[in-house]
């Protein structure tokens, strides 16, 4: 079993990228060349779907760091979905639930990103 | 218990097992098992990519006691000294205003455990010290 697969797919305006393993300073490139591509194609709505991620080192977080305000001065935003307990419990520590939204599912991920319809 | 492998990023996920696994059987629980874990991982990288410069070849030693009232871990190298430049205090929004990708690994560290401090440990040798205690509260620093 490979130490990370990161799979990219396209729901709507929305790209959900699905690391699936680990990330840690051995694994980060596959993780941020994904992420990269997708700022490269332009695209502005980005999920990370945390489901599949079984912890996340330093290497990890600093790649969304990196990057969050460059997607959000392009109108963009990076959230991410699905985090198990470790990687939610990481995320709260060093405040990057404050950083970028969390959400429990994909689809309230996805539905995140959709404009509040009136009527 | 020691462990020795050499200065390159493959080894980091053996190293995250086995320090979960030891931090298990010595009575946390599995989150905290993983919280310890993860400030090994990040001690390790650190002696990789910054005390050794990235360079492969040299060696790590990391030594688990987990006698007393806590599990402590003292990650050993030859490389650069990582107590010689003065890490700033952990600033999220600064680290996202300047676009930086890294400065999390010690903060990490240090939230993950109770002391974390870099030395000299003689024999040319430098070192980190983490500790956890295994008792919550028990003399947090």
């Amino acid at each position: 079993m490979p130490d990370l697969t990161v799979e990219s797919r396209r729901v709507g305006d929305v790209t959900v990228i699905s690391p699936k393993g680990f990330i840690n300073a051995h694994t980060v490139r596959q993780f941020e060349q994904v992420l990269a591509r997708a700022l490269e194609d332009g695209d502005q709505k980005i999920l990370i779907n945390g489901s599949g991620l079984a912890y996340i080192a330093s290497a990890g977080l600093g790649v969304i760091m990196g990057v969050i305000e460059e997607v959000r001065s392009r109108g963009g935003d990076i959230r991410v979905a699905e985090l198990n307990e470790t990687v939610g419990n990481i995320f709260e520590v060093l405040g990057f639930n404050h950083l970028c939204r969390v959400l429990s599912s994909e689809r309230e991920g996805l539905e995140s990103y959709q404009p509040i319809s009136g009527g | 218990m020691e462990l020795r492998f050499p200065s390159e990023t493959r080894y980091l996920h053996m190293v995250h097992q086995l320090a979960k696994n030891l931090a298990e059987s010595t009575g946390f629980q599995s989150v905290e098992a993983e919280r310890i874990a993860l400030a090994v991982d990040e001690a390790a990288t650190n002696v990789i990519q910054h005390a050794y410069g990235g360079e492969p070849g040299h060696e790590i030693e990391i030594h688990f006691d987990p006698e007393g009232e806590s599990l402590d871990i003292a990650i050993l190298h030859e490389g650069k000294p990582l107590d010689s430049v003065p890490v700033p205090e952990f600033d999220l929004d600064q680290l996202v205003a300047e676009k930086r990708k890294g400065g999390l690994g010690l903060a990490i560290m240090r939230e993950m455990m109770d002391k974390v401090e870099h030395g000299q440990a003689g024999a040319g040798k430098n070192v980190c010290v983490m500790v956890r205690y295994k008792q919550k509260g028990s003399e947090r620093g």
